[in-house]
């Protein structure tokens, strides 16, 4: 992933004072961030999600104040509050057909951004993630893709510390033990690791 | 006989191991933390050109937010209107969208249910029940010899047209008689988003006599100033000076 440094500081007082060059650069490095934690918790509505949390990001982008994980961590905050909107305002409507988010994503058609997305060895990963139960995907998403210290994780999924690890660790091992199970070869997983494509042997 | 192998979720708990095979994925210390290392790979993967094919989509709602941003009014009346669906406040809304500035209920102009329901939701000044409520009731206002100031300005006056009393305001602000301690400078600013813009939005604020179609006969003196007024100026004006006009009435018009 991409990542500010250093710069960061800067490119966040820029996009802050309207310059839309330092708004690109922040949107380019926690945008990518943003869309891969919303695939694997909310599925197609990621798009749609990622589009409310960035509206509200500009609208408030002056009253943020912190380092660049902070920063993820604030989209990742206003992001979950969506959804959790989403999914209460979804489960109240009776005629709803649908209720869960990720039910939703089911019935949505794939644009060309997903299916193009799907070829690549980041979207395997993030659909082998999303079969963890849902707190645990969460927490391995904000440990390992958003890479949030296990305190500021405890933060956002309101979880004690050692729960986090707890959860963590038990999600990883999970998937470790599916990525070496008999459907996917030691080869193979080689050949992802040096190829790019990861996990495209596998149907998860 | 043999026992199973411990499950993954028996496995000796690592508290570090995150971090490990994020800073030393080569240092992964069996298959398992080998695979997750490449997992590890393929989730934190440079941007994919996917990912970011609406960039300037983006880069365009950033762009429209930072306009918003500068014009605080028509930001405030979106979530007013987004907000509320109340048919009055709708109403209300609509009539400051009509006024372009917000300066029709900024100054109180609105008719007074309108201006109460403005009051409460975008915090323009409330109905000021000491002043005359209206031009029919203000004997001042109705008379059709009302009289042109000395700079031939008509009377503002507390009417219906929705322009007077910011025309007032922002020909007080001109003339330099609108001090910036004041509650009416601070009404104005706070109308025009800022006292840095209050002259820009004065500018468009048209003149009462201008506003054709909307202006009633009593809005306006009946006979046109004169250069040379046939009066003498009276020392003491008959009427009680509003605190929105600029010239203290000095002649009676001629018919």
């Amino acid at each position: 992933m991409t990542e500010l440094g250093d710069g960061f500081p800067a490119v966040l007082a820029a996009a802050s004072a309207g310059d839309p060059q330092a708004f690109a650069q922040l949107w380019r490095s926690s945008h990518p961030i943003l869309i891969r934690y919303l695939k694997v918790l909310c599925g197609d509505a990621a798009e749609d999600i990622a589009s409310e949390t960035w509206l509200k990001a500009m609208a408030a982008l002056n009253t943020f104040d912190g380092n660049e994980q902070g920063f993820r961590g604030w989209l990742i905050v206003i992001a979950r509050n969506h959804a959790r909107d989403l999914s209460r305002r979804a489960a109240r409507r009776p005629e709803s057909l649908s209720p869960d988010l990720s039910d939703h994503a089911k019935v949505t058609a794939p644009d060309a951004a997903d299916e193009a997305l799907e070829r690549s060895g980041t979207a395997s990963a993030l659909r082998l993630v999303a079969t963890l139960p849902g707190a645990q995907a969460e927490m391995v998403m904000l440990r390992v893709v958003v890479g949030l210290d296990v305190a500021d994780v405890a933060r956002i999924v309101g979880r004690s510390p050692g729960a986090v690890r707890v959860a963590v660790h038990r999600g990883l091992r999970t998937l470790a033990t599916q990525l070496r199970g008999p459907a996917i070869s030691p080869t193979a997983v080689h050949v992802t690791q040096t190829a790019g494509p990861a996990l495209n042997g596998r149907d998860v | 006989m043999s026992e199973n192998p411990p499950s993954a979720q028996e496995q000796p708990f690592d508290p570090w191991m995150v971090e490990r095979l994020l800073n030393e994925p080569a240092m992964a210390r069996d298959d398992d933390e080998q695979a997750l290392a490449i997992l590890f790979a393929a989730l934190r993967a440079p941007a994919l050109p996917e990912e970011l094919l609406r960039q300037r989509d983006y880069l365009e709602a950033f762009a429209a937010t930072q306009t918003l941003r500068t014009d605080p009014i028509p930001t405030r009346r979106n979530k007013m209107l987004a907000l509320l669906m109340a048919k009055t406040t709708v109403a209300a809304a609509a009539l400051v969208a009509v006024a372009g500035t917000g300066a029709a209920a900024y100054t109180g102009s609105l008719p007074d249910g309108l201006q109460n329901v403005a009051h409460h939701v975008v915090g323009a000044p409330a109905v000021d029940h000491t002043q005359a409520p209206n031009s029919h009731a203000n004997p001042r206002a109705t008379d059709k010899t009302a009289t042109p100031s000395a700079t031939g300005t008509p009377k503002a006056s507390h009417s219906s047209n929705g322009v007077g009393p910011a025309y007032g305001l922002c020909t007080a602000y001109r003339k330099g008689g609108l001090a910036t301690t004041s509650t009416k400078y601070r009404e104005l600013a706070k109308a025009a988003g800022g006292a840095d813009r209050i002259s820009a939005v004065c500018a468009d604020v048209p003149h009462p006599g201008n506003r054709q179609g909307t202006a009633k006969p009593s809005d306006r003196p009946a006979g046109k100033p004169s250069d040379k007024p046939t009066g003498k100026p009276s020392d003491h004006p008959t009427g009680k000076p509003s605190d929105l006009s600029t010239g203290k009435p000095t002649a009676l018009p001629t018919h």
